[in-house]
């Protein structure tokens, strides 16, 4: 069997960052999955959620769907046109609790259809959530660009890019 | 040094100075398709693994909404497939059962072929300890579409009520007529 779900990148912050991007993903995998657990940086804003953009597209080329649990009641919230994929709720980023996420990336370097994520993201002490987004573009993924609404990702923020391969 | 796993018999080096580490694989491509008519189905699964994990990409060439399914072994027994779903749509939060008289399991994932031509659904299905033998299988969905307007995201869990090993996988739509874009993907993995 061929060995696959290979790890491409790993980033770990050791100073605040505005955002992270992952550059000149090579097109030699099927799927990827991008894992992060970060944090706002220390005396940033704790709000808004981590967004992701590809290839450097800041057009209106997104939309999200997304299923969220508070512990209380279950919500779902639809957006179109978006500069950016939603990772996760309107909740918000500490800077001592993690948000944590997986993002399947499927199918990435077709092109030939679009491009669907498939997340799902925590902030753990207040919110579980599950969503999917689309980039409406059939290029090929070459980079992912990571970073929060608002701020920054403190010290300790990790995110590991991997990538699967299918037989 | 020659270090030879018991479990898979895959050999890797130590990894002591010198030696370049080899790990052994822990998460391995079995089989993939590109199905157009009907979905897939995959047979002879190797039973040297925990887990497998199938990940899709899916689109229906009609106009009709189909929920996707799967069944394993070939087991079409009235009642033998139970599932339970939380799905949100963007504007609305559903759950729901399918607890009697199924055979097979749904999978949650209409993407209708009036969506643009180019909007694919994703699907992840983990199937737990599929091997054994003392238990009824499990698994669990992660599923979703979004055409820009309409979609919909959804987890789901699943059981089969069997304790057989999982020798093999059919998925495909609900109405079996339906066929499905040539760039529909069907990927199987085995997690050591």
């Amino acid at each position: 069997m061929a060995k696959t779900y290979t790890p491409i990148a790993t980033q770990k912050l050791t100073a605040s960052a505005a955002s992270v991007t992952f550059s000149s993903i090579p097109a030699i995998y099927t799927d990827l999955v991008l894992v992060t657990t970060v944090i706002a940086a220390a005396g940033g804003v704790e709000d808004y959620t981590p967004l992701m953009q590809v290839n450097g597209d800041t057009a209106a080329n997104y939309s999200s769907i997304r299923l969220t649990g508070n512990g209380v009641s279950a919500a779902t919230q639809g957006r179109t046109d978006q500069s950016f994929a939603r990772i996760q709720t309107d909740g918000y980023l500490s800077s001592t609790i993690p948000q944590n996420s997986i993002i399947n990336i499927m199918n990435y370097a077709n092109t030939t259809t679009y491009k669907t994520f498939l997340q799902r993201a925590n902030q753990a002490d207040t919110v579980a959530n599950a969503a999917v987004s689309v980039w409406r573009s059939t290029a090929a993924i070459s980079s992912i660009r990571f970073y929060p609404e608002t701020g920054g990702f403190g010290p300790g923020s990790t995110l590991t890019l991997y990538g699967i391969l299918k037989a | 040094m020659a270090i030879t796993s018991l479990k898979s018999g895959i050999s890797t080096r130590s990894g002591m100075a010198g030696n370049t580490l080899i790990y052994p694989g822990s998460y391995d491509s079995i089989a993939s398709t590109n199905g157009s008519v009907g979905g897939a189905t995959f047979t002879s699964i190797p039973q040297t693994y925990t887990h497998l994990q199938l990940r899709i990409i899916t689109k229906s060439q009609g106009a009709a909404t189909d929920f996707y399914n799967w069944r394993f072994n070939a087991d079409a027994t009235s009642g033998n497939y139970r599932t339970h779903t939380l799905l949100g749509t963007g504007s609305s939060v559903s759950s729901y059962t399918n607890t009697t008289g199924n055979t097979s399991a749904f999978i949650p994932t209409e993407n209708p072929g009036t969506n643009a031509t180019n909007v694919f659904a994703g699907i992840i299905i983990d199937i737990l300890d599929y091997t054994n033998t003392n238990k009824y299988t499990t698994m669990r969905t992660l599923a979703g579409w979004s055409a820009n307007g309409s979609g919909q995201i959804s987890l789901s869990s699943g059981v089969w009520l069997n304790t057989s090993a999982v020798t093999s996988i059919a998925v495909g739509g609900y109405n079996t007529d339906l066929s499905y874009s040539g760039n529909a993907s069907y990927a199987l993995y085995g997690i050591a």
